[in-house]
């Protein structure tokens, strides 16, 4: 034990906070950021912790922020029926972000030991209110996210209609 | 998992010794109700311009401290001409309050005499003695409790300001340490809730606050122009009546023509007077409560009267007026957690 703290980087900053500003920097809605703001995002984050087949969220509850996976896999779940299995680095939830009143439209669950990390609505209002510029990074990129979901969905809907 | 399982319960455990111990020290401590209420005032005023200033690029404590310092000026400076005057009339008021007391009572009497006609008689006495009793008792109240109400507004002056610079500093930082320890299941219903609170409260109290002004400064500029007295006493009362939906306004429209009667003013300075506090609330009306009606909670009159009446028996005045926002919260409170409940499905 007291040989592995000889070994071990001790003078690397603590492991949530860079865990987490590590997470942010590859997710494509803080992609735009500078490290100042990434730390400035990192600040506001919330770092939760779930076990096995713990719910995130439910169906038809009112959402208020997106998660990014920073360790585990999460499944989501629609009438009963799994839909699809998010890994690490995944993000899910984001539409709550910006919808008036995000219901929930799946329920997301942890699939094993998970731990997320949760960015809300009332924290993007705050970056809005306090530095707009970083705001509207952010929200440029949830549009496009979003922009990305409805091309997939409509072209799904077209193959399908095809057939 | 047995391990975050044990973290998460002593988690919960700290959480709630903290809420418990917090809610038993606001009860318990004499006056920390009263600060913390007014704290939360001057969080909600303030905060807008906190965040303006962080918004140029200053840091937060300069961001805190610059509008804090700023404010606290302006209060200190309108604080030299406005108490002495307010003072003055005070003590000329109390010196004067056995006129008022018995011009009242006679008046009282006359209408009595004209009503209790439809009486039977029993119900006569009772009622002229209930009445005479309460109306003496009231403006005795009033000049017994003031020392008391002045020593405990000293505690609340340093106290209050002192928990709203705090509140304003590291408001945010105390929010997610307690957030943090909320469990899972209920994170994204407090993250909601504590979102709705903060909108709904920063608004009403804004609002309120600005409506009150406005009557008031109405009022004491009205009765100002014809020299009626106690103009500022007057305008205060009815400021601070303002306060409470519905019942405040008519509420503070009754000293005003009281002593306009007790008087003996004419007809025309009468109607003068209750043109002056129509007027206030007809600006209100008209100009403030269109801007800001939207975002303000809507409580059904009938609401309304009971909570006022609920605040009134439980903590007098200040409680007639914090419980306006403190039904609006649990108002949202109950709004949220029902909807969080019942909405199986998506909305359409």
């Amino acid at each position: 034990m007291s040989l592995s703290l000889f070994w071990e980087n001790i003078f690397k900053k603590d492991r949530h906070v860079w865990t987490i500003q590590e997470a942010l920097k590859k997710n494509i809605v803080f992609k735009d950021l500078t490290p100042r703001e990434i730390n400035q995002i990192q600040n506001i984050t919330h770092l939760r912790s779930y076990s096995a087949s713990e719910a995130i969220f439910k169906q038809g509850e009112v959402g208020v922020g997106m998660y990014i996976i920073s360790k585990g896999s999460v499944d989501i779940v629609y009438d009963d029926n799994r839909i699809t299995t998010l890994k690490e680095d995944d993000f899910f939830g984001e539409l709550a972000l910006v919808e008036e009143r995000g219901i929930r439209t799946a329920t997301a669950i942890a699939k094993e030991e998970t731990q997320l990390i949760g960015f809300f609505k009332p924290d993007l209002i705050q970056i809005m209110n306090q530095t707009p510029e970083t705001g509207v990074k952010i929200l440029f990129r949830i549009g496009q996210v979003i922009g990305t979901r409805l091309h997939e969905t409509t072209a799904l809907v077209k193959s399908q209609q095809r057939n | 998992m047995e391990m975050l399982n044990r973290i998460r319960r002593i988690k919960l455990l700290f959480f709630l010794i903290s809420l418990v111990f917090f809610l038993v020290l606001v009860f318990w401590v004499k006056n920390l109700l009263v600060s913390l209420f007014l704290a939360l005032v001057g969080f909600f005023l303030l905060k807008p311009f906190v965040d303006f200033l962080v918004r140029q690029g200053l840091s937060r404590l300069v961001s805190t401290l610059f509008p804090f310092l700023f404010f606290s000026l302006v209060f200190f400076g309108a604080s030299l001409v406005i108490f002495p005057a307010l003072g003055n009339q005070v003590d000329s008021l109390k010196a004067e309050l056995p006129k008022y007391v018995e011009g009242t009572q006679k008046m009282l009497q006359s209408w009595e005499s004209g009503v209790f006609s439809f009486l039977p008689v029993e119900s006569k006495q009772r009622l002229g003695i209930e009445l005479s009793q309460k109306v003496q008792r009231f403006a005795q109240s009033v000049f017994t409790d003031l020392p008391e109400i002045l020593s405990n507004s000293l505690t609340v002056l340093f106290l209050a300001p002192f928990l709203c610079f705090f509140m304003l500093l590291d408001g945010k930082e105390f929010y997610r340490r307690m957030i943090s320890t909320v469990p899972n299941a209920y994170f994204e219903l407090s993250m909601y809730l504590q979102h709705q609170i903060m909108e709904q409260m920063g608004g009403f109290i804004r609002a309120r606050l600005l409506e009150s002004v406005i009557v008031g400064v109405v009022i004491w500029i009205g009765l100002g122009v014809i020299q009626f007295p106690y103009a500022l006493i007057l305008a205060v009362f009815a400021a601070l009546m303002n306060l409470i939906p519905y019942l405040g306004p008519l509420i503070g429209i009754v000293p005003g023509v009281l002593i306009a009667l007790v008087n003996q003013e004419t007809n025309a300075v009468t109607s003068y007077i209750v043109f002056i506090y129509l007027l206030a609330q007809l600006l209100d009306a008209l100009i403030i409560v269109p801007m800001v009606v939207a975002r303000i909670v809507n409580l059904h009159p009938v609401t309304v009267v009971l909570v006022v009446m609920v605040g009134s028996q439980t903590m007098g005045i200040l409680g007639m007026i914090i419980s306006i926002p403190f039904a609006s919260a649990v108002k949202i409170i109950y709004a949220s957690i029902y909807q969080h409940i019942t909405d199986e499905k998506p909305l359409a």
